[in-house]
Formats: C-alpha cells, structure tokens, sequence
C-alpha cells in the first residue's frame, strides 16, 4: 500500500493512503504526488513529523518536504520516473455512514491487520478494499487507530511489528533493500514494504455502557463470591456450571483475588498433572469478565483450544467466546470472550485485560521468541497473565523467585489420592535398544506384573523405536492387543480414541501422548528414561498419565534406564514436592 | 555488543551449516527440501513435453498444443518451455512470490529452473525479463520476471539485459479470453532507445505463461530490433487435458 504526505487546512500534516479522506468539508487539502511506502516517507520526513505537525508557512513547509523526498529518493538510488509534485485532492469529501463505521470498529478493536487481510475484512463488511482503507483512515485520524510500517527500522536495528524478529530477509527491490519476516509468515507474510493496521483496544464507550445496563447470562447471585463455586464432591451438576472441589478452590480463590487486587502483572499456576487446572482460573475469568474486561483464553496448540471452548462456552453462557485457530477461516468480531492459538495472538495488540495462557511450556510456544512477543503486545497496558502448567521452565521459575512473577499452586487431583511418584527400574538402555534376549525377558516379566492392574502406556524417545517395540512385544505377548502411534501416523486420532476406550493392553507412543489424555487404569512405563530428550517435564507429564480418574485414582510409573540422570530425580523430587504440599494443606488423606 | 554479534552470526551459520540438507519441502513440508521428490513429479511432470510455440504441458508424444497447431499460438518464439504445471501447491507458490511479497523464495528454486533452462534452451547471449508497468511496480516494490532474470543470469553467468519497457499499463492478463490478451498487449512493450539486439540471440523471462500472448508481443520487440532468436522460459504453464 502506497502513502502520500497530506497537508490539510493549509496547517497540519499527516501520511494516508487515501488522500480523499483527508479532506476536511471545503477546505484545501494538498498530497505530494507520487505515493511511497509508509516506511520510506516515515524515514525521509521524520524530522519535520516530529517537529512541525503544525505549522503557518505552508509554502516553507511543502519546499521542504518536496527538498527532503527528492533528496532522501537520490541518495538511496531509488529511481521513479515521476518527479514529486503538490496536488489539490480532487473530488467530493468522503463522507461515511456512520452506522457502518461503527461495524468496523467494532470488527478490528485490538486487532492487527496486515494489507493482506483489508480484504477478508471488506468481505465481511460488504465493501472493497478502497472503502475500507478510507475506514481505517477515518479511525487513525479519530485517534482510534494507527499505521504503523510491518519491519520497522529501530534504535536496534531492523524489526517486524507483528511478531518481534529481528532476523529478516532481505533482498533487493524498487525501493532499495527490502526486509521479509519469516518468523510470522504462516499468518501472510510481512516485509518493509507493507504496513499494518493497528486499532485501539479499549471497550469502546458506548459499548461499555450498553453491557452494564444488559446483564450476562451467567451473572447469578449466587455465583458472585468464590466459594460458590464449589460443592462437596467435585463433580459438575447436570447442565449448570461446574463445581470446584476443595483443593480447586483454594488456588481458584488465589488466582481470583491476584486478578482482582494483586500487584504483580503476572502469576503461574504450577499444577499437578490431571488436576483440574482450566477450571480453576473460572472464578478470576468470571470476575473479569463481570467488569466487562476483555479475556484471552490462549494455548499453543490448537487441539487444545479446540477441547477447551465447549467447557468455556458451558460455564459462561450467554457471552459469545470469538475462537481462532489456524484450522478456522480468518474472522473479524470482538467481544469481551476470546480463545485462540499462540499463534492468532499475533493478530491482536493491546487488546486484552486478562490472558489466561494454558500449556505455557508447550511447542511451539517454549522457545519461540515470537509468540512470547505476541502475547504481551496483546495485553494491554496493565492487563494481566496467568499462565497454567503443571512442568514450568526454568525461566518461569526464576521470574517467581524474583518477586516478578506470583506463585499459586494446585498439588493435588480431585480425588484426595496422591500423585503415583515414578519407580526407577534398573535396566540397562544399551541392552534394550540392541533387543537382547536377556534384557528383554527381564522386561517381559515387569510388565507383566504390571499388566495385571491396568492397560500399559509405554513411552519411548524415538519414532522409530515405536515400530520396533510393537514388533518385539507382540512377539513376547501373543494373546495381548498391542499397537503404538506418533505424531506422523495417519491413524494417529483413530488409535488414540481407541486406547481411550480400553481397545489395547499395550500402547507404545512417542510423547505426543505425553499430555492431554486419560486412561482409565493406565500404568505407565518409560523405556530409555534416561534418554535426553526426556526433561524433567516430559517425564512429569509423562508420570502425569497414571490415576487420572476418580474410578481408578492408584497406578505405577515406571522409570526403566540403565542409570538415573538428574532429569529423572528432578521429576521425581517435583512429584513428591506437590504431594508433600497437599499432605500438608489437607488436600491427600496420605501420601502412599 | 560486538561479541554478541558476532556470537550470534556463528550460531546462525553453524545453523546453516547443519540444517542445509534439512530444510522443509516449500511445496508440501515434508523432510525434502527445497522441493521433495514427490512434489517434483507432481508438478514439473519431466516427462510431459512442452508446446515449443508456447511451453504448455502436452503429452509425452506431441510438440505442440492444439491451440497452436490452429494458428492461434503466439509467434516469434523459437522455442518456449516452462518448468512447471501452474497447479496446486506450485501455483500457490508463484502466488505467494507475486502477490504476497515474498521473491526470496525464488532463489531457493533456482536449480531447478537453471537446470530445467540448460536442458531445454541452447545458451543465448543474454537474459530479459518481461517488464512491469511502472504504476504496478511501485505498488508491489519488485517485479518478479526481473528478480527470476537476475537469479538465471547470475548462476550461469549470462548478460542480464533489462532492455524492455511496458509503455502502456495493461489490465491483468488473467481476466481476459484469448482474443481479448492478444489485443490487449498490442503496443504494449518497447525496446527502450538506443539498444541494439543484432545478431543476438536471447532468454525471454516471465513468472507465468498461459496463451503465450505476452511472450509473443515480446519476443516480436525484441526480433524487430535486430535479435534472432528468442526463446523463452517461464516457472510455470497450463496443461493440455
């Protein structure tokens, strides 16, 4: 999208794509011919922007800014046959319809927009592309909105706007070298030559009042205080919202009170694997949501969200939950309710109040500079985070012990049993891995013993070792069913329901079961644990799988590894930490 | 601060270093990069032939399209081929260089076009690639043909020779029938002044063929300032069904 210098009224100046907006009732509006992108204007005029937004002399200020254009163009060796010239905006003003003004505002509030997605958002309001780009110039001249350049050249050098990289690529072009952002190009890339649209994110205020005076659905009396939340025995009631138990509650109470009062802009819940920790955050959701702040529930994975909304939609009736995911076609909509992937967080700036962050430690998320970017560029100034995990990193960790970051934790599953804290088996992983004889028989009779008292979920490193041990235990246990998956099987979903449902004894898989799934009974065993792709959080997640279920809360966990790495103690000391901290809060009746 | 750079340009190239033969088909994503096996079969079918009027993809057996045999083909080409079948994850690809601002991504198929060029054109003196109308290169900021020309050039060492210009902006050649893209482009193109082709034998280079139309007005500016033969190449083409 091309840029033109707009004097207006003879007095102030701005950049538009669409001059014609610009023009104020009869007044003279003037634009220098011809347009350039918003980042070549920005870096050409920046002195005068800063200085001169109003001004008498115009006739100084239009020598100038031609003098600076002509100059800036020559010394980078752009060379366009146009020679920069003062035009008067032809036509009629434009003048907008007022009530669809309002539909577009309402549509990109606390969104991001990159050009190429102006026209998913014409389609939706039933206008082209020119009509929404004279609407975006109408919100940036009401302060509303802003074009800002996609890469951006800062202080520390080159950056995109959407996403945080600094890493470009860059090639040359019309107007000299240009920067391409790969880091976010799944959303449509970005480079220096293109802008983006970003639209203020507050409630706007007419909107504001008309939700105080229509009340939410689920806005009961009786739900106003934490403690209703909960009833004696933890399950929810047919149809009606869910209810906390005793250990849920508690954090539920913490997280609620830091969302309501607490100081620092972010807290971590540090669950226990299978304890229950989406619920949780409901009653600090509820209160947001009762002042009308914008939510975010967020996760780096789509299944996850995908899991998520009907348990959201469920406890909040009546308030209409926006969900984005790569899987879902680009749509534009605001409301206080959002869930979206890490991913389509991307799209938003300053747009949320609370952040609710599930699986924080999760790919692609952990590691990915450009999604941690994106998430705090969605929140709004003020706004807050909770994020939810049961294996926090290191990072997260240290920002607690810092005093950055608040702690509140959830040691305990529904059930009152404590979490089956993982057993190291000696067995030697050279000698499984070369399928010796010896080995294998020692690990025939383990399992067996194991086998008694629930389906065996077995966890190895690598794709192709799943293979390798279905072949060799179907061979050992002839009368058993016994399949594996990972996350390239195309059966992979068709499978997966299945050991759900109690259709194999023996399931081997990678650690894409490693969350997320319950199996009544499951007794789980890792086989090379000491193998060094298993962290200390794989194997916790991992150890998560067992006693999940109320009907079946007991189950072993069985480290099988030549030796013991410090991931493997690690995961066994956090295992025991939450159990002790539950003991001791009356959360477990015992610890075995 | 110097450190850290420089610690972080090893990093990216050891990066390199490691991770060249890993990188992800652009077509499909699988393990294959730049473009899998799979992909290469199913896109730049090897072993279609091509229409040498005007490098659609014909059966194995055949020299020319129907269109052409009709008389209805382009003229001035000596010869016409295009890598691809401008189809699928292939077209999504052109696209994505095109209209998503993103022509980086040729320079990781340009062994495959290089190769395609070499095993179907004899070596010319130079390269040129189809021009832009000056009105849509502001707004795109590139013009695709030039950066495939420039890359073609470079990697085997022949002229890049921009010499045409578009003197007439035209409405996209997409929206048009047959007859409508002949008309047109007439009068479109120009060999800018002064340039003398004699004797020369050149490389026409553009994204995307379909009737051949622009090829062919180009190749007749190119011929009536002295060239003598002009052949062409494109990333991709239709299909005869």
């Amino acid at each position: 999208m091309l840029f033109y210098i707009v004097i207006e009224n003879n007095s102030s100046l701005c950049f538009s794509p669409v001059p014609e907006v610009d023009r104020l009732g009869s007044c003279c509006t003037k634009y220098l011919s011809p347009g350039l992108p918003l980042g070549l204007l920005e870096k050409y005029l920046e002195r005068i922007i800063k200085h001169q937004k109003q001004f008498t002399d115009v006739l100084a200020v239009e020598r100038e800014i031609k003098d600076l254009i002509t100059r800036g163009l020559k010394k980078d060796g752009i060379e366009i046959p146009e020679d920069p010239e003062w035009k008067n905006v032809q036509g009629e003003p434009v003048v907008h319809d007022e009530e669809l003004f309002g539909e577009f505002c309402r549509k990109v509030r606390g969104r991001q927009l990159a050009e190429g997605e102006i026209r998913f958002l014409a389609e939706e309001l039933g206008i082209d592309l020119k009509q929404v780009q004279e609407l975006m110039q109408k919100a940036v001249k009401g302060g509303l909105g802003s074009w800002i350049p996609a890469v951006k050249r800062e202080e520390s050098g080159w950056r995109c706007q959407r996403c945080g990289e600094t890493n470009l690529e860059e090639w040359p072009g019309l107007y000299g070298i240009v920067r391409s952002c790969k880091s976010c190009a799944s959303l449509g890339s970005l480079n220096s030559l293109q802008v983006l649209f970003r639209m203020g994110g507050g409630v706007l205020d007419r909107d504001k009042k008309a939700a105080r005076q229509e009340p939410l659905d689920f806005e009961d009396k009786n739900l106003s205080r934490v403690e209703a939340w909960g009833i004696e025995d933890g399950h929810s009631r047919k149809g009606g919202p869910f209810r906390l138990t005793a250990a849920q509650l508690k954090a539920a109470a913490d997280l609620r009170d830091y969302v309501s009062a607490g100081k620092q802009r972010q807290t971590l819940l540090w669950a226990a694997c299978g304890a229950g920790k989406t619920e949780v955050c409901f009653p600090a959701v509820e209160y947001a949501l009762k002042n009308r702040w914008t939510v975010l529930y967020a996760a780096p994975r789509q299944d996850v969200i995908h899991e998520v909304v009907p348990r959201l939609e469920r406890n909040f009736p009546g308030v209409k939950l926006l969900v984005l995911s790569g899987a879902l076609p680009l749509r534009f909509e605001s409301g206080l309710f959002t869930a979206a992937t890490t991913h389509q967080v991307l799209r938003f700036y300053n747009a949320f109040d609370l952040i609710v962050f599930d699986e924080m430690d999760a790919y692609p998320y952990y590691g990915s500079k450009a999604l941690k970017w994106g998430l705090f560029q969605a929140l709004k100034a003020g706004g807050k985070i909770i994020y939810l995990t049961a294996t926090p990193t290191r990072e997260i960790l240290e920002r607690v012990k810092q005093g950055y970051c608040k702690l509140v934790r959830l040691p305990a599953r529904h059930h009152r049993r404590p979490l089956p804290v993982p057993e190291w088996h000696r067995i030697s992983s050279k000698g499984l891995a070369c399928f010796n004889t010896h080995q294998i028989k020692e690990l025939a009779a383990v399992l067996e013993e194991l086998a008694a008292d629930g389906p065996l979920l077995l966890f190895v490193p690598k794709v192709s070792l799943v293979k390798d041990w279905v072949g060799v235990l179907r061979g050992i246990f002839k009368d058993k069913k016994i399949d594996g998956s990972w996350s390239s099987d195309p059966d992979r979903r068709k499978k997966i329901i299945n050991f759900t449902r109690g259709f194999y004894d023996i399931f081997v898989a990678t650690m894409i079961l490693e969350r997320g799934i319950t199996v009544r009974g499951v007794q789980t065993v890792v086989l090379y644990a000491d193998h060094e792709l298993f962290d200390e959080r794989a194997l916790v997640q991992m150890a998560g799988r067992t006693g999940r279920s109320a009907e079946q809360p007991g189950g072993r966990v069985l480290f099988l590894a030549g030796r013991q790495t410090e991931a493997m103690k690690k995961a066994v000391n956090w295992i025991e930490e939450q159990n002790r901290i539950a003991l001791r809060e009356g959360l477990i009746d015992k610890l075995i | 601060m110097l450190f850290k750079n420089l610690w972080e340009k090893t990093k990216e190239n050891l990066e390199l270093f490691w991770f060249l033969k890993e990188e992800n088909c652009l077509l499909c994503g699988s393990h294959q990069g730049p473009i899998c096996t799979a992909c290469q079969s199913a896109y730049f079918l090897p072993d279609a032939a091509r229409c040498f009027s005007c490098g659609k993809l014909v059966a194995a057996d055949k020299e020319q399209c129907r269109d052409c045999r009709d008389g209805k083909g382009p003229k001035g080409l000596t010869k016409t081929t295009a890598l691809g079948h401008y189809t699928g994850a292939w077209k999504e690809f052109i696209q994505k260089v095109k209209f998503k601002g993103q022509p980086y991504l040729l320079a990781s198929v340009t062994e495959y076009i290089t190769a395609w060029a070499v095993k179907n054109l004899p070596p010319p003196d130079g390269v040129v690639p189809v021009p832009m109308h000056f009105s849509r290169l502001r707004e795109r900021g590139f013009n695709q043909a030039e950066a495939l020309a420039s890359l073609l050039s470079r990697h085997l060492g022949i002229e890049y020779m921009p010499v045409l210009v578009r003197i007439r902006d035209t409405v996209p050649q997409a929206a048009l029938n047959r007859k409508e893209r002949l008309q047109n482009l007439q009068g479109a193109f120009q060999v800018q002044t002064g340039i003398k082709l004699e004797g020369k034998s050149l490389w026409l280079v553009d994204d995307v063929t379909t009737t051949g139309a622009t090829l062919g007005e180009c190749a007749g500016e190119l011929l009536g300032k002295g060239a003598v033969n002009v052949y062409a190449i494109c990333l991709a083409a239709g299909k005869e069904e």
